[in-house]
């Protein structure tokens, strides 16, 4: 059966199309729901696609998020268990947590770049997730490795400096 | 490239203020913006605690070296070197604090020290972490400070864990029991010491949607959880979802039951793992009834609650109902246990174990669309199963679905229904 599944096409920033089922894009992106359901009175009755811009994310971004929301979103792709914390064992883990693992296993900008991607498009899991990832590369490291990991300038002057440990050293 | 303006906010997603674009002059060398004025000092707030001793001297930190220092070029405007763009600092303020309230509260603390945009950033993260994983004995004077320094009376989230037996003691309840007054969406606690803690007395009024306490680590004496006396007028009216683990009810005080089904009216979901009754004269375990008048109650669960002699629950809402191993106890053999479910909407029903002797589902049992848990033995060890058929036998649905657990001592088979 052709199913009359609809598409829609998201245009990146740099001008590349994506096509995405509008029914799991929908479910994923708060900003993109409102984007349709503004779209959808005037092409009720044309059989045209859509075509979306979206002005804020790059080509590489948004085939990233693309393949997240397909993962996360696709009912028919996400493996079957219920959410319903009764039925999972507390030692189980969830069955994307690889996934997640490795799809926020990349470089700093590339993950910077998703997170102003998600919080645009208002994937709340996804911005979590990326967010989260963020933290990550902070935990456990000494002041200095965070401002080589990020490339954060010191812009204290020394007498601030000295001040601004003084304020804190009790987290010290 | 690797040459960039010094406090630039192009990146900033235009709906959130950027702190550092709002600062009057980019050059001032006071940075902080409006909303942390003040905040990171330990100035007036009415919650801070000033007993507080600091723990080491400031001067040993200075030892850092402070490499990547911004140089301060003519005409008031900084130019970074080296590093290449910093895109992790031009976050909105939103963001950067959402992503320092993943870290332990130590680490985010911390952070405070990388540059000016960070100082006193962590204490406006939407959730603190706190643990006692690294500091051990220095945890209780971090954790006070880190409340009095916060810069909101309200704290979106607070997640506790205690990992040490040195912070079992009394000082961590009265540090717990303030820190959970300000938490206003969600509360954790969670011990995983080999011990529990001193004595929990709930405050009388607690705002969070969300708690979960689990109060002992693996140990023969739970900790004690006193409820609020019924003489004074209390309030946990926004929450929604209760944890309670690993607690010994002081029942004598005020029935678990009656406790909920007053002041918690809002329950959804309510969850009981190993909570027992409370000691009796002789030092064992009392048996004690829980009895729920919870319309909104959605979702119930009671995990190796072994002490139960009557589970009564009433919600026209309750749709899933677990009771896990809570009938097995030998302190139960020969006594007349209860379970009295009226729930017309219950549709999903988990148990384990042995069912009480008197088991009944007062609005019938013909919503109950899922069942899970059932345990099968293979002949010779069919009396095991009774319970499991029992249950089957209740349920008049049309359609049922059936989850079977085959224990791993018996050899594989298979069953059809």
């Amino acid at each position: 059966m052709a199913s009359e599944k609809k598409v829609v096409f998201l245009r990146s920033s740099d001008g590349e199309a994506f096509e995405v089922s509008e029914e799991v894009i929908s479910a994923a992106s708060v900003t993109i729901k409102g984007m349709i359901d503004e779209e959808s009175p005037s092409r009720a009755d044309t059989a045209a696609t859509t075509t979306l811009a979206i002005p804020n994310v790059t080509a590489a971004t948004l085939s990233r998020v693309l393949h997240y929301v397909n993962k996360h979103f696709d009912a028919a792709a996400v493996v079957g268990r219920p959410d319903d914390y009764i039925f999972c064992a507390p030692g189980d883990e969830h069955p994307l947590a690889r996934f997640d693992d490795d799809f926020v296993d990349v470089d700093n900008d590339t993950l910077i770049d998703l997170v102003h991607a998600a919080e645009y498009l208002h994937i709340k899991k996804l911005f979590d997730l990326t967010c989260k990832a963020v933290a990550d590369k902070l935990k456990g490291r000494t002041i200095d490795q965070i401002r080589e990991t990020f490339g954060i300038v010191n812009d204290y002057t020394v007498e601030e400096e000295v001040e601004v440990y003084r304020e804190n050293s009790w987290a010290f | 490239m690797g040459w960039k303006l010094g406090l630039g906010s192009s990146s900033a997603s235009p709906a959130r203020p950027h702190r550092s674009s709002q600062s009057p002059n980019p050059g001032d060398p006071k940075p902080p913006g409006p909303r942390r004025a003040g905040s990171p000092l330990p100035s007036s707030p009415a919650w801070r605690n000033p007993t507080v001793p600091r723990f080491l001297p400031f001067a040993t930190h200075l030892a850092f070296p402070s490499t990547n220092r911004r140089l301060a070029m003519p005409g008031n405007r900084e130019v970074a070197v080296g590093g290449g763009a910093d895109r992790f600092s031009d976050l909105p303020d939103g963001i950067l604090e959402l992503v320092l309230s993943f870290l332990p509260a130590a680490d985010a603390v911390r952070t405070s020290v990388l540059s000016r945009r960070f100082r006193g950033a962590w204490a406006h993260a939407p959730a603190l972490n706190f643990s006692d994983h690294l500091l051990r004995d220095l945890f209780l004077g971090f954790a006070r400070e880190a409340l009095a320094r916060y810069g909101a009376p309200d704290i979106p989230a607070l997640h506790v864990t205690i990992e040490s037996e040195f912070n079992l003691g009394p000082a961590t309840d009265a540090w717990l029991r303030d820190a959970m007054e300000r938490a206003v969406e969600s509360v954790s606690v969670t011990v995983t010491a080999p011990g529990a803690l001193h004595c929990l007395t709930l405050p009388r009024c607690l705002r969070a949607m969300s708690i979960a306490l689990r109060l002992s680590g693996v140990c023969f004496q739970h900790c004690p959880l006193v409820l609020p006396e019924p003489d004074a007028p209390t309030s946990f009216c926004g929450l929604t979802e209760l944890s309670l683990s690993r607690v010994r009810l002081q029942e004598r005080v005020r029935p678990l039951g009656v406790f909920l089904s007053s002041c918690c009216t809002q329950l959804r979901k309510l969850r009981l793992s190993k909570v027992s009754g409370g000691l009796a004269a002789d030092g064992g375990l009392t048996l004690w009834p829980l009895v729920l008048h919870l319309d909104l109650l959605e979702e119930l669960e009671v995990d190796r609650v072994e002490t139960f002699t009557k589970l009564q629950v009433a919600s026209s809402n309750l749709r899933t109902l677990g009771v896990l191993s809570c009938f097995e106890s030998f302190l139960q053999w020969g006594m007349d246990t209860v379970v009295e479910i009226s729930g017309p909407r219950l549709e999903d029903v988990s148990w384990s174990g042995s069912l009480p002797k008197h088991l009944s589902f007062l609005n019938g049992s013909h919503c109950i669309r899922r069942l899970s848990g059932l345990r099968f033995y293979l002949p010779g060890k069919e009396f095991h199963s009774a319970s499991a058929v029992r249950l089957l036998e209740m349920c008049l649905a049309d359609h049922l679905t059936v989850c079977i657990d085959i224990p791993d001592s018996t050899s594989p088979a298979m069953f059809f229904f």
